[in-house]
């Protein structure tokens, strides 16, 4: 074999890995091998006995510390005893962090600093006791191990790990025998070789050697030196010469390497029992997929293919909610780029809303976590960043995690817990989304509604002529419209909004949530629903069931209502046929372009598309088909409102059908909500409109125009 | 200018997806979840559109779901737990399909931490020449680290044979598809180093495709635009194929001095004549001042204040010009991350020349100031919400607007949309 041989030394943790794997590079160097050890374990002892005892800086430590450009191979690959080149990978303390994305961080770092370019025969991966994650098995790739060695003792436990490794070692399997073989490290239990000889037997690989348990292990230890250092001459140091002389013979090509082929748990249970087993050798596969430490299958893989995708997730629809207050912090637990992400889309949001807008309602922070965190965790960073925003004056923080934190574990709730004791005047809230690891953008954003609503004070007492809005969501619907529209709905009649919640609206709005006397939803698709439940429970204030009115007809019932609730029936009735007036003023107008039209409806992600037919029906605009897309998120059929009208439609509606349905009917339009654009035929975006009646005049006067102006405009037709 | 602290850059993980997307033919694929994927598409097709007709329905398709740019593997819960190389499997054939792009894996923040490994996935799928994999984690990196790391790599493993050097032919390094309007920066710095005789060759990093990363390892030098988006990349190409690379010490061609200075430094390494170039913006200037002059314009920008945030390189120019070409005050500069330490030397001790060292970094802004040159988002933010007068827009990210006229940063193009921008304002 040309080139450094790599050989992987694993096995159950506390089984002696690191003393055969420095026993073995000392014997190696010893002859006349260049030998580097790569310990792979947050526990960063495995050199120590090359080092005399001493401990080395680490790579990841020394990655904290030392910018990337300043880095150097020597600063972390010392010199040990017989010139054995020695690393530590490190890691995080127990419980933190990501040891495993330590272990892959460690390998790229030595990659880019050349270690590669190092004049080595030998180079051994000591590595921590079970391979638990992605990160652990890095060692098990292709590109590193040639050969692996499985280290145990004749505890059942200790076999017990030796298969699971053998079942790595498949999953990184190309069909190249990478098993070198067993080394058995005595604990001098009774039977132990007859435990290991049945199962080297079994899964068919050698017992290469069989270290006696001794005292001079324990003293070499305290010496700080190796045992085949120490004592030469003994049985241990024999062993490891045996174990040293079979490396070098799979190095020259004497000695194959072998296949895996691990055992099932039942086979496992019968060497337990001290049966004779047959294994799988040459078997295929019949490994279940599942997760390596406990080996639980999964229930059933989700592919992008067959499964829901999520498109958003639970931390964005976390931080948009929250970011409808506008003097509160958010503070994004992930790397930049999250917050970046999130921040971005809310200022574009509030460019298009020109001027008035308040910059400082996009008050976005990240913790900035980078690689070096996400090994050793985040918790530090975040308060740190927690104290930093309250030194600058900020009382209210919402802190949402990302998917980054999530998989780290990062106990974020005991940071905020801990500062917020320590200020009990300040609003803290956490929302541990963990990116799209709960969820997707909607169950985000009615987690931050929950996190919201708990500064509501119960003894506010309602005021006459105020109301609250619950759900309007502006993030996606840009421009001073949607501001002016509900504003308007309410000030012609003379109420004033106390509280436009998950709009925009403030800590002290939300505070004095009660004194709205009554309160309003901006609509009745599903996560307004959930928002509006999560509202009523947690304020005890009831939500109308009338929801901010959508074009003529729930304007008008929409007045009635307020007329009712408020004593102003004669103030509501005028008012409401001044907007019916002006309503069914421009309708006629329209109607004129319009009348005999046929349209097509695609609908995939407009869940109330009533306001929609309703306009259709004034302009006597003829809907010869309504297509319900395939994602569409409710498989309910038509609405009920409108499922009498006698208009066909159809489910798992998708392009082909839209198409083969243009050929059929020949509609003069295509509305959609998709944002499909490619078809030989007029197509017309729609969404719901903003609230009261100019939104849906606006979209009559746009359809009008659609059915004017060329199918396709001249730029579409540059190639 | 930290605005409040409330402008949240970019990092190196969308550095390195702008990266890829910057080839003509190059296919950024998210491992991640798909959270990660809409605002990178977005980005993508609005810095450098590939758009193409029937692209709905050419790439219906699982992993695209209709969008062309940035397909994605939609990592969710299980997959954090389990792996999802199941997904890099099913997802190769796919991509791979398509002959006419190369496609480069990179890990959103999650995935980077659960270590699948794609580079072995993409091997035993026998599409090593379709595809490569980025496994290095840039998260909360500087954006322009992650870009420069991403295109080395790329060329790292398009790995271009070298050839015979070719007298008198350039690389354009260091010009990022995310600066403003750059492909009209790119036609003004190529014609620029044209009018001295030299040829472009590619421009890795800005536009250029595989088959030009073949060609380029013949130019005779590489040419820097913005040093923070390419340092590695050029040390790779000296390293690998020996092409010396010219920097300019004043940073990148922003305004008229800049840019002289710039193609005075390149004439001369390449021992070429500038002569015809600065003749060009010697004709500029005259315009400008003709302009400036025939009006009730001529003290209309002296003494007024100015605060900037940019790379060092944009940043040390771009100040030095508005100071001593318009006579503005620096009140606040701010360099992004990724600067060097040289180029911030440099600020500084200009600004201690003049007597403004409190400028350097100095938070928060005054009560209302006269001009802000930032990213397009900080700028037009500042400006709607009253804290400045004007904001100019000079980086990235500017995306809720569309623009059809010319407005990049560099040269002397460049050079007049600042200008308009700055006389524009009320």
């Amino acid at each position: 074999m040309n080139g450094a041989l790599q050989i992987a030394v694993y096995g159950k943790g506390g089984i002696g890995k690191s003393t055969v794997s420095a026993n073995i590079s000392y014997i190696l160097a010893g002859m006349g091998k260049k030998v580097l050890q790569i310990g792979c374990d947050p526990k960063h002892d495995s050199t120590r006995l090359l080092l005399d005892g001493n401990e080395q800086t680490t790579v990841l430590d020394y990655m904290r510390k030392t910018p990337p450009y300043d880095r150097h191979l020597e600063d972390i690959v010392l010199n040990g005893v017989r010139g054995i080149r020695c690393v530590e990978a490190g890691g995080p303390e127990p419980g933190i962090g990501c040891a495993g994305r330590g272990i892959l961080s460690t390998f790229e770092t030595l990659k880019n600093l050349g270690v590669e370019g190092l004049d080595l025969d030998v180079k051994i991966y000591d590595v921590l006791g079970d391979v638990v994650c992605g990160g652990f098995a890095v060692p098990l790739r292709n590109e590193y191990a040639d050969g692996v060695y499985l280290v145990t003792s004749g505890e059942f436990m200790s076999v017990y790990a030796a298969n699971n490794i053998l079942k790595g070692i498949r999953n990184f399997d190309k069909g190249t025998p990478r098993v070198a073989g067993i080394i058995l490290n005595h604990r001098g239990m009774e039977n132990e070789y007859d435990m290991v000889e049945r199962f080297a037997e079994a899964v068919g690989l050698p017992i290469v050697a069989r270290i006696p348990r001794s005292e001079y292990f324990a003293e070499a230890e305290s010496a700080g030196k190796t045992v085949s250092e120490l004592y030469p001459d003994s049985d241990s140091a024999k062993e490891f010469e045996k174990i040293s002389s079979h490396i070098l013979s799979i190095k020259n090509g004497e000695t194959e390497l072998l296949g895996s082929y691990p055992l099932d748990d039942a086979e496992m249970g019968r060497i337990a029992k001290g049966e004779r087993v047959l294994g799988n050798r040459g078997m295929p596969n019949l490994l279940p997929e599942g997760c390596l430490a406990c080996m639980k299958t999964t229930t059933g893989k989700k592919t992008t293919t067959k499964k829901k995708i999520i498109n958003y997730c639970a931390a964005v629809g976390a931080v948009y909610g929250c970011m409808s207050v506008t003097d509160a912090v958010i503070i994004v637990h992930g790397p930049r780029s999250c917050a970046h992400i999130m921040y971005t889309l809310k200022v574009i949001a509030e460019i298009k809303r020109g001027h008035g807008t308040d910059f400082r309602s996009s008050n976005v922070h990240s913790t900035e976590m980078d690689d070096t965190i996400s090994v050793f965790g985040g918790a530090g960073s975040l308060e740190q960043k927690i104290r930093d925003l309250i030194l600058e004056g900020h009382k209210s923080f919402f802190i949402v995690t990302t998917c980054a934190s999530g998989i780290i574990g990062d106990n974020a709730m005991d940071v905020v817990n801990a500062v917020s004791n320590e200020y009990p005047e300040l609003y803290f809230r956490i929302i541990e989304a963990d990116g799209n690891i709960t969820g997707d953008m909607g169950e985000g954003y009615i987690a931050s509604a929950e996190a919201m609503l708990d500064i509501v004070d119960n003894d506010v007492i309602s005021e006459d002529m105020t109301v609250n809005t619950v759900a309007e969501r502006y993030l996606f619907r840009r421009g001073r419209l949607p501001d002016k529209s509900t504003a308007d709905l309410f000030s012609e009649l003379g109420i004033r909004i106390n509280c436009r919640f998950m709009y925009e609206t403030s800590m002290d709005s939300m505070k004095n949530i009660k004194k709205g006397k009554f309160t309003f939803a901006a609509s009745d698709e599903s996560e307004s629903k959930s928002i509006v439940r999560l509202f009523e429970s947690k304020t005890g204030l009831r939500v109308e069931k009338e929801t901010l009115p959508v074009g003529l007809r729930s304007y008008k019932e929409f007045h009635k209502k307020i007329g009712n609730l408020f004593g102003i029936e004669n103030k509501a009735e005028e008012v409401c046929k001044q907007g019916e007036r002006k309503y069914l003023s421009e309708v006629e107008r329209l109607k004129k372009k319009l009348k005999g039209k046929r349209v097509i409806i695609e609908n995939r992600f407009t869940p109330d598309m009533f306001w929609l037919l309703e306009i259709l029906s004034d302009l006597d605009v003829e809907i010869v088909k309504i297509g319900m897309g395939p994602r569409h998120e409710r498989k309910e059929g038509l609405d009920p409102r409108y499922d009498g009208l006698g208009i066909p439609y159809a489910e798992d509606y998708d392009i082909l059908d839209l198409k083969s349905d243009v050929d059929k009917f020949k509609p003069d339009l295509i509305l959609t909500d998709s944002g499909l654009t490619s078809l030989d035929a007029k197509i017309m975006s729609y969404s719901r409109p903003d609230v009261g009646l100019d939104g849906v005049l606006k979209f009559g006067r746009k359809l009008a125009n659609m059915l004017l102006v060329p199918a396709v405009e001249g730029w579409r037709l540059e190639e | 200018m930290e605005v409040g602290g409330m402008t949240v850059l970019p990092d190196g993980f969308t550095g390195a997806i702008m990266a890829v997307e910057s080839f003509r033919d190059g296919r950024a694929v998210l491992h991640g979840p798909g959270g990660c994927r809409g605002y990178h598409s977005f980005s993508a097709s609005k810095y450098y559109s590939k758009a193409g007709p029937g692209d709905y329905e050419k790439y219906s398709l699982p992993f695209f779901f209709g969008q062309p740019r940035i397909p994605c593997t939609y990592m969710d819960e299980d997959d954090y737990i389990h792996g999802s190389i199941d997904k890099i499997e099913e997802c190769l054939p796919i991509l791979c399909a398509d002959d006419d792009v190369f496609n480069v894996f990179i890990k959103s923040p999650g995935a980077a931490l659960i270590g699948d490994n794609i580079t072995d996935a993409i091997e035993l799928a026998g599409c090593s020449d379709k595809a490569m994999a980025v496994e290095e984690s840039l998260i909360s990196e500087p954006f322009s680290s992650g870009y420069d790391h991403t295109v080395r790599r790329m060329i790292q493993w398009m790995d271009p044979k070298k050839k015979d050097t070719i007298p008198g032919t350039v690389n354009i390094l260091g010009l990022p598809i995310t600066s403003n309007d750059w492909e009209s920066a790119f036609e003004d710095l190529k014609n620029l180093l044209e009018m001295t005789g030299l040829e472009v060759v590619s421009s890795p990093g800005a536009g250029c495709g595989r088959e030009d990363i073949e060609k380029s390892v013949s130019a005779e030098y590489n040419v820097i635009v913005s040093n923070e988006y390419c340092a590695r990349t050029a040390e790779y190409y000296e390293e690998k194929y020996g092409i010396p690379s010219i920097r300019f010490d004043g940073g990148s061609p922003v305004g008229f001095d800049a840019t002289e200075g710039w193609i005075e430094t390149v004439a001369s390494k390449t021992g070429r004549n500038a002569d015809r170039v600065k003749n060009l913006i010697n004709d500029r200037k005259v315009r400008v001042f003709k302009r400036i002059k025939g009006t009730l314009y001529t003290n209309k920008v002296k003494g007024n204040d100015f605060a900037a945030t940019a790379d060092g390189s944009v940043l040390l120019p771009l100040t030095k010009w508005l100071f001593g070409y318009l006579g503005m005050a620096p009140a606040s500069l701010t360099p992004n991350p990724g600067t060097d330490e040289d180029t911030a030397a440099k600020i500084r001790s200009f600004l201690r020349d003049i007597g403004a060292e409190n400028a350097w970094r100095s938070d928060p802004l005054p009560e209302k100031i006269d001009f802000v040159f930032a990213d397009g988002h900080t700028a037009e933010m500042l400006e709607l919400s009253d804290r400045c007068y004007k904001g100019v827009d000079i980086g990235y990210p500017s995306l809720a607007k569309i623009g059809f006229l010319p407005r990049p940063i560099y040269g002397i193009s460049g050079t007049m949309y600042l200008l308009d921008e700055i006389f524009g304002k009320e």
